[in-house]
């Protein structure tokens, strides 16, 4: 399959999604899953083509920059299901922080390795589109304990209240499992990437530990704070969860580049 | 077996299984797997003589079982937990034709997800398991019988199976390197061109050429001729010919400063004639005594080694069985929606992994969903 192709019939399932996704937050609920999903071949789909060859930067940067930004914001746009302010709010602060990741992502990947390895380098800005989704949808779901947080202050005696507030709880607890659950996607990523750049898929370097490690504390953070009872230390873990898988993402991130080399990945900059 | 358990009345064994599969006891050993894992990352130093950078290759003795420990416990663990909810999801939900959707499949969904995070983890860590690798630095026309490895924090050097040499390197237009494998004594009996970050097999090791480095190596020197067009490189002990007619040399030595005092040189030798010099601070040609053949020394540089990553050979299969099944797992966790339920005993259970599908809360005082 030519370059043109691939990105042709890739950047067609990051349209079915982005227009699924525009539906969806003017009020036509159901084509959310589409939408993610969409975004989610996109993203995955473009990966794997990518390392099977059947692409590379050079040729065509804009259409790739495209899906891979474009499919870093799909994978959380399904938060933005409702009506709630302060969730499409965020959401939509989520779309922009992960179309400039993945943009930033490309050029990254366009400087960082030295050529000839340049066809690899996509590789790595898909990874750091799975690194921007997982980033971006924490934060989804900590700007939705806040919300929740608010509601429980501001409004306790309504009518249905407890039950908003409720859901809100549940939508930041979704928000932080697939934050952690593209964070996942990251290490089959850094493998292949491993196994593109160096014939191994890993050498057990400290980067590849911290890489790992950040993604067992968010997990585990993540099923700390999965309780959903109304106990004083389950509401408190139900909030502390989502804002400490975020803190893991963005700190693990940070770190990385303190060190210069991207997360969990064995490779200089 | 009852569905409902109630702490006190049953064996230790069921309270111990019960209070283990919880979530947050699940997550404390993740946690700590996780801790375990970012001290490895901060610890490993090295020594000042001989730091360990952040993207060198560290070995961990105690580490690798450790979370490997850990992690087999927390997946075994959450297995458990799903089994349990797949067990009373049979008796909660209302119909049959809506509990596979609502209930098992997002359910199915995460374990199939889980299940491709725990391929490409085993992988990894059989391939931290498996041994030492290293690197290799060769230049053109370079044999290796050994590479530079760390074990028990010293360097050591580790016999590879066969003898690996460096055939050609091309760096132009894209680069590929030849490689051969060879038994002491021998011609190669396996070739292969290799593209930066393409592997082969040599045993039970892959060495895959991954950079370039022109710290190490040797000198190379560039030769023309004083008239017409004609320019070649070669280091010590390779042939060159100066254009297709010309006569074939074969440099013997390679001085930076010749006697310390006459600057660059190179020694070859051709046909029947040895020992003639080409020294980069040439006299002009009718300087030069008849008979010379027209060869001149141009400069002499440093010849860039092509840096090969050895490492034990460990199947890729598990990498992208996990990641397929990871992204298949998350699809189907999108395409399920799930319901929040008021259950009898006053339990709200939620299980949604993507609430973008019906969000539902069960009213119980209504008995119909909102």
């Amino acid at each position: 399959m030519t370059v043109f192709a691939t990105t042709t019939i890739l950047g067609g399932f990051v349209g079915i999604g982005v227009v699924a996704s525009l539906l969806c937050i003017f009020g036509v609920r159901r084509l959310a899953p589409v939408a993610s999903l969409a975004g989610w071949i996109g993203l995955v789909g473009g990966a794997v083509a990518l390392y099977a060859g059947q692409g590379s930067f050079e040729p065509a940067p804009v259409p790739t920059a495209f899906l891979m930004a474009a499919s870093a914001a799909l994978a959380i746009l399904p938060a933005a299901g409702d009506s709630d302010a302060a969730r499409f709010a965020g959401a939509v602060a989520s779309t922009l922080v992960a179309g400039g990741v993945g943009t930033a992502a490309i050029v990254f990947a366009s400087s960082s390795p030295p050529t000839p390895w340049a066809e690899g380098a996509v590789l790595i800005g898909v990874h750091w589109a799975a690194l921007g989704a997982a980033a971006t949808t924490a934060l989804a779901g900590v700007l939705l304990v806040a919300a929740w947080v608010l509601r429980i202050i501001r409004a306790s005696d309504e009518e249905g209240a407890e039950k908003e507030a409720f859901r809100l709880r549940a939508r930041a607890r979704d928000a932080a499992a697939r934050g952690v659950a593209l964070l996942w996607l990251a290490w089959p990523l850094a493998r292949m990437i491993h196994w593109r750049f160096l014939g191994t898929p890993g050498v057990g370097s400290r980067s590849e530990w911290f890489g790992l490690g950040i993604t067992l504390v968010a997990t585990g953070a993540l099923l700390v704070g999965w309780n959903l009872d109304e106990s004083r230390s389950a509401r408190l873990r139900s909030a502390a969860g989502p804002v400490a898988v975020a803190t893991a993402i963005i700190a693990g991130v940070w770190v990385a580049f303190g060190f210069g080399s991207p997360f969990a990945l064995s490779l200089g900059s | 077996m009852p569905t409902h358990l109630q702490p006190g009345r049953d064996s230790l064994v069921e309270r111990t299984w019960q209070t283990a599969v919880r979530p947050e006891f699940v997550g404390l050993l993740f946690l700590v797997a996780g801790a375990v894992s970012l001290v490895v990352a901060f610890t490993t130093g090295g020594t000042a003589a001989d730091p360990v950078g952040w993207i060198d290759a560290v070995r961990i003795d105690f580490a690798i079982p450790t979370t490997a420990g850990l992690l087999g416990g927390a997946v075994i663990l959450l297995v458990g937990a799903a089994w349990d909810r797949w067990r009373r999801s049979e008796v909660d939900s209302e119909s049959g034709a809506s509990e596979w959707r609502n209930r098992r499949l997002p359910l199915a969904g995460g374990l199939i997800g889980g299940l491709g995070v725990v391929f490409v983890l085993v992988g990894w860590f059989a391939l931290l398991s498996a041994g030492p690798g290293g690197e290799l630095t060769l230049t053109t026309g370079e044999t290796a019988e050994s590479f530079q490895g760390r074990v028990a924090g010293e360097n050591v050097a580790i016999m590879l199976p066969y003898r690996f040499q460096l055939e050609g390197a091309e760096l132009e237009e894209g680069a590929s390197f030849d490689v051969g494998l060879a038994k002491p004594g021998n011609d190669p009996f396996r070739r292969a061109t290799l593209g930066p970050g393409r592997s082969i097999a040599v045993g039970e090791y892959r060495v895959a050429p991954v950079g370039l480095s022109t710290e190490s190596g040797q000198l190379q020197a560039v030769f023309t001729k004083s008239e017409g067009e004609g320019t070649a490189v070669a280091t010590l002990g390779e042939s060159f010919r100066l254009g297709p007619d010309g006569p074939e040399f074969k440099v013997d030595a390679i001085e930076e400063n010749y006697l310390d005092t006459m600057g660059p040189a190179a020694r070859l030798s051709s046909g029947e004639m040895s020992g003639v010099w080409a020294f980069q601070r040439t006299p002009k040609p009718e300087h030069l005594p008849e008979g010379r053949p027209d060869v001149q020394l141009e400069r002499i540089e440093k010849a860039p080694a092509v840096v090969f990553r050895v490492s034990p050979a460990v199947p890729m299969w598990p990498v992208f069985v996990g990641g397929g099944l990871l992204v298949v797992g998350f699809a189907i966790s999108l395409i399920a929606p799930e319901r929040v339920r008021l259950l009898e005993h006053g339990e709200y259970r939620v299980d949604s992994f993507n609430e973008a599908g019906r969000f539902a809360v069960d009213d119980a005082e209504n008995g119909r969903e909102t």
